[in-house]
Formats: structure tokens, sequence, C-alpha cells
């Protein structure tokens, strides 16, 4: 089933990175948050990242989503360097082809369910195409969360709010939908049902889709998993990149 | 370990912690302040208070101008008497003087334990009938013996017995004997000591500890036609004086014009001079009551008219009244003591009736004030065991009037109110810190419930965080606290002024530093451990909940509705009980200002609940108003605000009550400061008059008569009107009685123009219309509502006055009451009637008027600066003038509590609140970011602009401002009212309520400065959020 949303979605190629190394500088001195000399995923295709903690998994999907900058090396998204973007356009790479999902919800607790999910097609609505039809309401009620329209996120359950969190993600149909341990606050169950609905959302719409996870068993639903390790100290095995 | 903690803690969130202490440095710095104003103002209060006073103590010495009479008194036995027994009371009198005396009266009355015997008084060996009991203590009056006239040489033995009904020890404090005479009215004890010589006792007297100087002074007043120089004679009364250059270098107000004192010559008044053409060298003759003559050469003109330590009245009731002679000859101690005293002395004896004004010796006595305690109440007591030591000196010969130490009890009690009220005024700012304290500590808490969680996860138990939450407002409190004891020390003596603020004692600051910097660490460290507790004792998502529906707890309990009835019920009562009356001070009658510092409880009532209530109302508005549900947003950045300040109304409430709490004390402590500030400056006019007051010297040469005024129409004067007025300058008689009485006889067009007559209070008519009556009605008079009461007449009746009273022009006309007044400006001293001036020349035409009323073409300042100087160099370039303005009226309106710095301590509270609204805005912004940092990182994640989220943080920050400023505004104006309304009875007119747009829009222009200000540094902050760490941790 192709939906309205997808065939609206952006042209996206692959996500590329390459030579990625992000240094936090400390009292104590500089800190290698991640050291990935090559990571990419085909348009279309979903992929699990993996790998300890302190790998620098969320520093690479923050890198992807523009949130930061790498201290060296570069982010491509289709014909888009990323990581040469200014603030200004890494903003608006976002609303056109991005959508997240976090371990906390992350929703507005003061805005209900169906709010916060049209906030995200409001704030992205600009730079959409005139004919880009998407409806916050289609999205909840293939979700399954007309019911819980009209609730605050402290009046849902832990897996109803992820949920929502998905529907937010996805409502403005991006190209690159990324989720940082999505079904880290949740149940077993709940972790089942989530991860199942953004692999059948991602293949529906065809977005391309990142999943830091350290569970195994989520990694298993998808289709490539790519482990990362953790990064040595700077100035150790500066040499192989 | 957990004190370490904390402290990395602390130190790792520098902005928090600043944000946190802030509030707390501010309200201990403000209540320090104010103790430390206190302390300051309070050690300026005695200088103050002695300054306008003319004389410190007066030793009225009793004259005994009967001649010398000795009265003695023994007791036969003289020992203890036991109950039953029986003692011989015998008293001898004898004039040892050459001249008889006049009524000799003896009167003796045993005392407590003691009875008279019956049937055993005797005179000269032969029985006296016992009357009424005791024959030497008649009736209730306990009226003694009249022995009749005693020949010098003269006397008598009289004796009695008494009976002991209790173990009694005689002696003259037992058995109390007293003589009087025609001539010497005062009762003499016997066995009194042998008179000290004035000169003596002065010399005793000065050398007292702690009096500075202690001066002889005689005055006594001749008839009129007294003083002479050939064959011109002055007119009118005449005072005679004794006392010699030191004391008149002692008093400013005694000004030698021409010449100086000598001994062996006369100084005589400006007038006296200019009456009688004479100068100095020339003779001057004093017609003295015995009939003799004095004749001195005048060696010295003085100006006698502002002397207050020479004219005031030693008469009790009307003690200090201002009773000014024009006709005055000063001579020198001795030549009093030798020719003046005895002079009286012979009159009194010889012409066979008493004396209507025996003459006045004294010993004036000046303190040392500079050894005076600074605080009142102390200094009270060192002028009062002075004053006791003076009394020693001679006892019983004499009596004390301690004008210092009845004005620095006035002072003292003065001091009391005024720390009260300065306490009052002080409290809403040691609130307000508390309230910031626990605003910081809820938006603290709030950001803090993270942290708690996640401590908790680590196995930290409930009673760890406790315990960290204690230290951590120890720590917090602690240090906001002594760097609040130094901002409040710092900002008191840049306002009051380090020399005022080291006056006061250390124990008193001292005392003052504990109290508030412990009081401030108390109140502060409690509101902000309360709120953290109540963070703890919470769950994570319930607290969560409950933070975006639940409305805060005073609004629950309904506080704000339930205070505020209470202010109105409360207002009620003491409006029918005129409890915002209170009473005006005197130093005349020992009393402070009344002031009615209980219902002060009202403006802060006001204050509190009346911000509360506008939170109530913003609240309620918001959540009406919030937009229903829906999918279809938008703009986002509009919906997102509406849904948030709609969902979060408290978040909004809670930051608007402290603003407005902050705004409205500013906007109150303005209100009253210009409203305050307005009375003292009203009060000042209308004492003055109008803008300038010219009253031509004695000395002056140029006689300005009524017609001359526009003389004084210099550069910068609009209007001048003359004046006749002086204290007891006619005479009213009705058909029941007459009295001296102070007249003023005006132009009323003229007085109309330059007077203030927005107090002027009339019975039943208009005051302007009532005094331009006297225009078209010349043959009428106003008169005071007391006059009227003493004279027992009402409108409509004739009353006689006798006008130019005292001088050649003297002459009586009936006049018909108008209506009667209850004050009228420019007469500080009080007038009894007012007339028409066109009348009273038309009865006296040689009366010029005693002063010139002259208002300003404006009303600032500058202007008025500018008019005294223009007829400084104008007329008073060719005769001599007194010039007082309102601006030295109320200058010297230094001694009532109306002249304490209340303005400096508004201005220290005006600049503790004004920060304090900084401080609430940066925490309410600061706490946003804190509360709100997930969010706005999820919103970035989302494809929002920082800009956006920046306007969002500004539009929710100038929401808070925007409504805490204008209820703050509200609120501020009622309290304000509150204020002026208990502080009335400070001022001799009702205050009128001001609330200047300008200085109201200080703290509302300073709460947008500092939000935008915080908003721009708040948005800086989301630019250096971290997202990647924010969105992931949980």
């Amino acid at each position: 089933m192709r939906t309205k949303t997808a065939e609206r979605l952006p042209t996206v190629g692959r996500i590329e990175a390459r030579n990625l190394i992000v240094d936090y500088r400390t009292d104590q001195g500089t800190v290698r948050a991640l050291d990935c000399s090559e990571f990419s995923v085909e348009p279309g295709s979903n992929v699990a990242i993996m790998g300890p903690s302190g790998c620098g998994k969320s520093t690479l999907l923050g890198l992807l989503a523009g949130l930061a900058v790498p201290t060296k090396g570069t982010v491509a998204v289709g014909d888009t360097r990323v990581s040469s973007l200014s603030e200004q356009q890494r903003v608006l790479f976002r609303r056109r082809s991005l959508g997240m999902v976090y371990q906390a919800d992350n929703l507005l607790p003061h805005l209900t369910v169906e709010e916060n999910v049209g906030l995200q097609l409001a704030i992205c609505r600009s730079e959409l195409p005139a004919d880009h039809g998407s409806d916050p309401t289609d999205v909840l009620e293939r979700l399954g969360l007309s019911d819980l329209a009209r609730r605050l996120p402290d009046q849902l359950s832990g897996g109803q709010r992820q949920r929502v969190a998905v529907a937010r993600a996805i409502v403005h149909g991006p190209a690159v939908i990324l989720a940082d341990e999505p079904t880290g606050a949740l149940d077993a169950d709940n972790a089942e049902r989530v991860i199942e609905l953004l692999v059948e959302v991602q293949r529906q719409t065809g977005a391309t889709m990142v999943v830091v996870t350290h569970d195994p068993a989520i990694g298993a639903h998808l289709e490539r998993t790519v482990l990362l390790d953790r990064p040595l100290p700077p100035g150790e095995g500066d040499d192989a990149h | 370990m957990l004190t370490s903690y904390v402290v990395a803690e602390l130190l790792r969130v520098p902005r928090r912690t600043l944000s946190t202490m802030a509030g707390v440095t501010l309200g201990v710095g403000l209540f320090c302040g104010v103790l430390f104003f206190v302390d300051g103002l309070s050690a300026s209060m005695t200088q103050r208070a002695v300054a306008p006073l003319a004389i410190d103590i007066q030793r009225i010495v009793t004259e005994r101008a009967g001649g010398e009479l000795l009265l003695t008194q023994v007791f036969e036995p003289a020992e203890t008497l036991a109950s039953g027994e029986q003692s011989a009371v015998m008293i001898e009198i004898h004039n040892d003087s050459e001249l008889p005396a006049n009524e000799v009266t003896v009167r003796s009355s045993p005392g407590s334990g003691l009875t008279y015997v019956a049937g055993s008084a005797e005179m000269d060996g032969t029985p006296l009938d016992d009357g009424d009991g005791n024959p030497f203590a008649q009736g209730t009056a306990q009226t003694g013996l009249n022995l009749g006239r005693l020949e010098p040489g003269a006397g008598h033995t009289l004796t009695y017995r008494v009976e002991a009904t209790e173990s009694v020890t005689l002696g003259d404090d037992q058995v109390r004997t007293t003589f009087s005479s025609r001539e010497l009215v005062s009762p003499v004890a016997a066995n009194a000591r042998a008179t000290v010589p004035m000169a003596e006792l002065a010399g005793l007297i000065g050398a007292i500890d702690g009096v500075h100087a202690a001066n002889q002074l005689s005055l006594a007043s001749l008839g009129s036609g007294t003083l002479s120089s050939g064959s011109v004679t002055a007119t009118g009364p005449v005072r005679i004086f004794g006392f010699d250059a030191a004391y008149a270098e002692a008093d400013d107000a005694i000004r030698i014009v021409e010449g100086r004192f000598e001994p062996g010559g006369a100084v005589i008044s400006s007038e006296a001079a200019r009456d009688l053409n004479i100068g100095i060298g020339d003779p001057v003759t004093a017609d003295l009551p015995d009939g003799s003559t004095m004749v001195r050469d005048v060696t010295g003109i003085a100006d006698l008219s502002a002397a207050r330590s020479l004219f005031s009245s030693r008469r009790g009731g009307d003690l200090e009244t201002f009773i000014y002679t024009r006709n005055a000859i000063v001579v020198s101690p001795v030549d009093f003591a030798d020719i003046v005293y005895p002079a009286y002395e012979r009159a009194a004896t010889t012409t066979g009736e008493r004396l209507r004004n025996p003459p006045i010796r004294e010993i004036d006595i000046t303190l040392d004030d500079t050894r005076l305690a600074a605080d009142p109440a102390t200094a009270v007591g060192e002028t009062t065991a002075i004053a006791e030591a003076v009394s020693e000196v001679a006892a019983s010969q004499d009596y004390l009037l301690d004008n210092i130490s009845n004005t620095l009890q006035v002072a003292a009690d003065d001091a009391v109110v005024a720390k009260r009220l300065f306490v009052f005024l002080g409290v809403p700012g040691g609130l307000l810190g508390a309230a910031l304290a626990a605003y910081a500590g809820t938006v603290l808490a709030g950001a803090q419930r993270r942290e708690q969680a996640t401590l908790r996860v680590r196995g930290a138990s409930r009673g760890h965080l406790v315990r960290m939450l204690g230290v951590r407002t120890a720590l917090l409190t602690g240090v906001g606290s002594v760097v609040g004891l130094l901002l409040g020390y710092g900002a008191t003596a840049a306002i009051l002024g380090q020399e005022s603020l080291s006056r006061a004692s250390a124990a008193s600051l001292i005392r003052s530093a504990i109290t508030g910097s412990v009081g401030g660490f108390l109140v502060t460290g409690a509101a902000l451990y309360i709120t953290g507790r109540r963070s703890i004792d919470r769950e994570i998502n319930e607290d969560r909940a409950r933070l975006a529906h639940r409305p805060p707890l005073w609004r629950r309990a309904w506080l704000d509705l339930i205070i505020l009835g209470l202010v109105v019920i409360g207002t009620g009562v003491a409006l029918w009980a005129d409890a915002f009356a209170g009473a005006a001070g005197s130093v005349y009658f020992g009393r402070s200002v009344q002031l009615n510092l209980s219902l002060l409880v009202f403006p802060i009532a006001v204050w509190l609940a009346g911000s509360l209530l506008a939170a109530r109302v913003l609240g309620s508005v918001l959540t009406a108003t919030q937009p229903q549900s829906s999918a279809h947003l938008q703009r986002p950045l509009a919906s997102l605000y509406r849904l948030s300040i709609g969902r979060r109304p408290w978040a909004i409430g809670n930051g608007a009550v402290v603003v407005a709490l902050v705004v409205a004390l500013a906007t109150c402590l303005t209100a009253f400061t210009a409203s305050y500030d307005g009375a003292k400056r009203r009060d000042a006019l209308y004492a003055n008059g109008s803008d300038v007051r010219i009253t031509p010297r004695p000395n002056s040469e140029m006689v300005i008569g009524p017609d001359d005024a526009d003389v004084f129409r210099t550069e910068g004067i609009e209007a001048v009107s003359p004046v006749i007025y002086a204290p007891s300058n006619v005479i009213l008689r009705s058909a029941r009685t007459s009295d001296p009485a102070n007249l003023a006889a005006i132009d009323p067009a003229g007085f109309v123009a330059v007077a203030p007559l927005d107090g002027t209070r009339f019975v039943e008519a208009d005051a302007t219309a009532a005094l331009e009556s006297l225009a078209d009605a010349p043959d009428t008079i106003l008169l005071s509502e007391e006059m009227a009461d003493f004279l027992k007449v009402e409108v409509g009746d004739t009353l006689h006055v006798l006008v130019a009273r005292a001088t050649d022009d003297q002459v009586e006309i009936d006049l018909v009451i108008t209506t009667l007044f209850e004050r009228i400006p420019g007469f500080p001293d009080g007038a009894d009637a007012v007339m028409s001036l066109a009348r009273h020349t038309e009865a006296a035409p040689n009366k010029p008027p005693d002063f010139f009323l002259a208002s300003t073409v404006a009303p600032d300042d500058e202007t008025l600066e500018q008019a005294v100087t223009a007829i400084r160099q104008g007329p008073g370039t060719r005769s001599a003038f007194g010039i007082e303005t309102r601006i030295s009226a109320l200058a010297r309106d230094q001694s009532s509590l109306a002249a304490l710095n209340i303005a400096g301590l508004t201005d220290l509270d005006a600049s503790f609140a004004l920060g304090m609204a900084v401080v609430a805005i940066a925490i309410f912004v600061f706490g946003l970011l804190l509360a709100r940092r997930r969010e706005y990182v999820t919103l970035r994640a989302q494809g929002m602009e920082a800009r956006a989220i920046r306007l969002l943080i500004g539009s929710e920050a100038a929401t808070v401002a925007a409504a805490g400023a204008v209820s703050g505004l509200v609120v501020g104006a009622v309290m304000g009212f509150y204020f002026v309304s208990v502080l009335r009875p400070l001022f001799v007119l009702r205050p009128s309520y001001q609330l200047p747009a300008g200085g109201a829009m200080v703290p509302v222009l300073l709460v947008a400065v500092a939000t935008l200000a915080t908003s721009i540094v708040g948005s800086r902050l989301v630019n250096r959020m971290e997202p990647t760490e924010l969105l992931r941790d949980e």
C-alpha cells in the first residue's frame, strides 16, 4: 500500500558518511565521541546501528539529522552535503527530509496528540509542495490513534506516546526517518509493537530509516545492522582515516 | 560527601545558583538596609529635634519682691514619734528686709501618719480658733493663715501640736510649712536655704557636666509710654531686659545692627530707636513702676524681632507663644538687679496691688548637644539627669522648665513611631525577598526533578534528597544573606550618607545586622526549602500532570479573595471608627504623632491579595481563551504560544504574581513618596502663606504702606498682597467677654490671589467667597471657631475690635461676624480673626503692613529662587527685609516626624524592588529554559528555527511582564492610597494622593527592559543547547 504521503516523498539519494570524527573539549581534555570511517544506507532501506555504550551511535544520528556538525568528515543525504550546510539550511533540510523518533517520546506536554502531530506538519508546511496533501487525522487513524487524538501525553501509556511520536515523525512525509533508541523506554511487548510499526511505516512510505538500538531483538527487525566500535582517544589511530 | 556533591552541583550550574541566590540577596539586603536606615535616621533625630529650641533649660528664679521674709520651723520633741505620741510644731516668720510684706500667709499641714491636735494652735502665745480643723490648712483647699501686713523687723511665732497615728520621724517633709505673700505668690518652704545670687547661681549651673553655658536673663514689662528720650516718648508697651553680651552671643536671633553691649549702657530695639529718633550715644529713659527713672546712654541698637528666647511667653496658658513687643531696652544684669528689680519690689509693697506681670529672672541654660546621645531615647535620659543636677543647685529656690527633655521625649516617641513605620515600609521588601526565593525555589525544584529521579534510580533515598536540599538551601541562603547584608549596608550608606550611618551606635548596627541577616536567612530559607521539599515529595509523573493542570495552593484555598474580603471589612470598620484620623504631634502637649500603625496591615494585605487576585483573573482568562484541540494548526509559533499560555496558565500566573508584587511595591512607593513630598510642600506653602513672605525688618529705613506692595513685584513675582498681623495685636470684645487675639488684616482680592486656600476650612462657606466678601462688606469680620466659642458669639453678632492695640492709633471699631473658619493659610501662630486691610487702614492709618505675601509666576523652585534673588537685588538693596519662602519653611520643619527622610527609605525600597523586578523576570526566563529545554530542542529537531523559539520565549516572558506590570500598577496604586491614608496625621493639610505617571512607568519600563535583556540572553542559551544529548537523555 502506497499512501498519499509516500507518493509525495522528496527525492533523496543514499545516506553516506565518510571519515567522521566528533571530538568534544572538556576540562579533562579532548574526548572523542565518534570515529566512523564509512557509513551508508541505500535509499528506501532501513538499517540498525548497534554498538557498545559510548561508541557514538546517537552522535552519528545527530550528524545525520543536522543537529550537530562533525569535527572532521562529511555527511551527505542524497545530493545534500548536510555537514556543510549553514544552520538555516539544516533547519530547511530537517523540515523537508527528516522525521525523528527518540527514546523519550519528547512530545510537548501541553499539546494534545493531534496537536503534537499537527504542529510538525505546520512547521514543515512552508517547505512542502503546495499540493502536499498529508493530513494528521489520516496519519493518526492509520496508526490507530484516532481515539487518543484529544488526549494530552500525560494521559497516555508509554507505548501510546511512542506511537504518537512515530506519527509525528512521518506526518510530513519525510524521506529519512531517524530513530534513536525508540524502544529503550518500553517494555518488551510495546517495544515489539513500536519497531514493527516503524518498519511498516518505513516500508509503506518508502523512506530511508536509520534506527539506533542496543537491543539485538530490535535490530533483527531491520534489513541491515551496522556495528560501531568505541572510538579510540584522539591521536590514536588517526592515520586510519 | 553530600555537602561536596551539593557544592559541586551549585558550581556546575552557576546561572541557576546565581538566579536563586539573587532573590535571597536582594530580600536580605533590603531588610537589612531598612534596619540600618532606621539606625542612621534615629541617630540624627536628637540633633534635629533640639535644633529649633530657643532655650534648652530655663531655671526660673522665684522672685522675692516682698523683701527678705524668713520662715523657720522646729519640733519639740524632734525625735521619732511612736503611735499616739505628740510633738509641738514651732514656726517663726520674720521680716528682715527694709520693706513691708503684705498679705503674708502661712500654711502648715501634717503629712501622712500625723494629725493636728485640735485646739493646739497658737499665735504669739494666743490660742487660735480651729475653725474647720487645722487653722494653718483650712478646708479642702488647705488654705493657710493670713497674717496680714508684716512691717520691716516684725515677726510672729506660731505653734501647734501633732499626734502620730503610726511611727513617724519628724522633719520638714513630714510637716510641710510654707509662706506666700502678695509680692511673692509662689510658696516658699520653711527652713529654705538662703537665696543664692543670680550670678553665683549661673556660675554653679555652668559648672555642671554637660552644660555648655548658663546665662542670666531678667525681663519685665513696663507700661505704655515708659520709654523716652528727651521730649519724645515711644508709643506702646515696653519690655525691659537684663542680660549681657555673652547671652546675646549665644542666641543668633539677637542681632546687633549698630553698636554693642557695654556695662552701664543700654541697647534698644530698632523700632524704639526709630520712634525716639535716637542713635548710639543718645540718652534713653525708662520709667520704672515705682515712679523712679533709669537713664542710660544707648550703646547699641538691636533687631530683636526674631528673638524667641526673649519674647516667648513664660505663662503656663500660652507657653512658648511668641509675643513680641517692639519697644525694648536691654540693660546689664547688674543694673536690672540693682535698679529695675528693687523698683518692682517697692512698687509691689507700696501701691497695695498685686503686680500682674512681676519681673521674671531666670538662668537660661544651653547644653552641650554634641555630647548628647544620637538616639533621642538615650539623650532624654542624659538631659533629664542634667536637669536634675541643675535643680539640685540651690534647690527649692525656683523651678525648672526642661524644654530639651520635653522635646527629646517627643522625638523619642516619634522615633518609635518612625521605626515602626519604617519597618512596615520595609516589610514588603522582606516578603518580596521571600516570594522571590520561593519562586526561584519552585523553578529550581522543577528543574531538579529529573536529577532527583536519576539520584533515586542510583539508590539515593528520600532522606538523602531531603538532606541535600537542606545543605543546598543553607548554602544558598547563607551566602545570599551575607552578600545581602553587605549590599544593604552599602545601599543605605549610599542613600543616607556614611556620616549619618556612622552616628548610629555600633550596638544598634550589629543588632540590625543580626536581625536582618538571620531573619532574612530564615524567611528566604524557609521559602526555598518548602518548595524544594514539596518537589521531593511528589512523584515525577504525578508532578508533571499537576504542573500542567492544577492551580496553585493559594488559589485553591481562595486565599486572595478571603484576604481582600477581610481588608474590605477592616477598612469599613476603620472608617466607621475614624481610625485613619490619628492625632498630630505637639511638643507643647508632650505628644508625638499618633499614627494607627496597625492600619498598615491593610496596604500589605492589599498588596499580597491584590497580586494574587490579578494572577487568578489572568489564569482564568488564559484558561477560558485557550484554543480547542485541533490537528490543523496554521501558524506554528502563534499556535504554540496560545497553547502554551492557555494550557499552562499557572506558570504565567506565578511569574506574573512575582512581577506584580515588585511593580506594585515600586508603584506604591512612587505614589507614597510623591504624595508625602507633595503634602510636605503644601504644608510649607500653607504655613508660609504663599511662595514668598517678605517681612520688613525693624531697622528697615523704608516704610512700605499697603498701597506700596507693588514694590515687590519684581521679576518672577506674579502678585503681592500686604498683611497686617501679629500675635495679640487686637482686643476682641463681645457682649460677654473680651480677650487679646491675633488679627489678620488682608486685602481680600490680593490674598485670594497669592494664598493657597485649598486647605482652608470655613464653616458653611466657600473660602474664596468668604474672604472676598470682606471687600464688599468692610465692616465685617471672619472669626475662628475657637475664638467664637471663647467669646460666646455667633455669626451676625457684632464684635468690638481694638485695632492698633497699644499704639497712638489704637481705636475700637465694631465689626459684624459673617462667618467662622477653622484655619487660614499664612499664620503658623494662628489667626483668630480676619478683617479687611482697607478697613483697618481706615481705622488706623499709620499702621503699615507687617509682611507681604507674594506668589511666583510659576510653581517651580527655580522660578522661586530667581524671584527671591530679584527681590534681594531690587528693593532688598534699599532696605532690610526678612524673606521666607515655601522652601525655607519646608527646610525649617525639621523637628517633626514629617521631616524624616522617608524619601530616602523609599529610594532604598524602590532600588531593591527594581532589582528584584529584574531578578524575577530573569528567573522566569531562565526557569523556562531549565524546565522546557527538552521542548525547545525537540522543536529545533522538528525543524523550528531558533529565532522562532526565541520569539516564543520572549512572548511568554512579555506576557508575564505585561500582566504583572499592569496588575502591579493597579495594586500598587491602591496600596499607596492606604499608605498615604495611614500617614495623614503627619500633615497639617489632608495629603492629596498623587501617582506621577513618569515615576510609575519606571518599574514598568525596567521590567520591559529586563524582559528584553533576559530573553536575548536566554535565546543565546537556546542556541548553545546540545540537542543530541538532550533528546536522548531520559
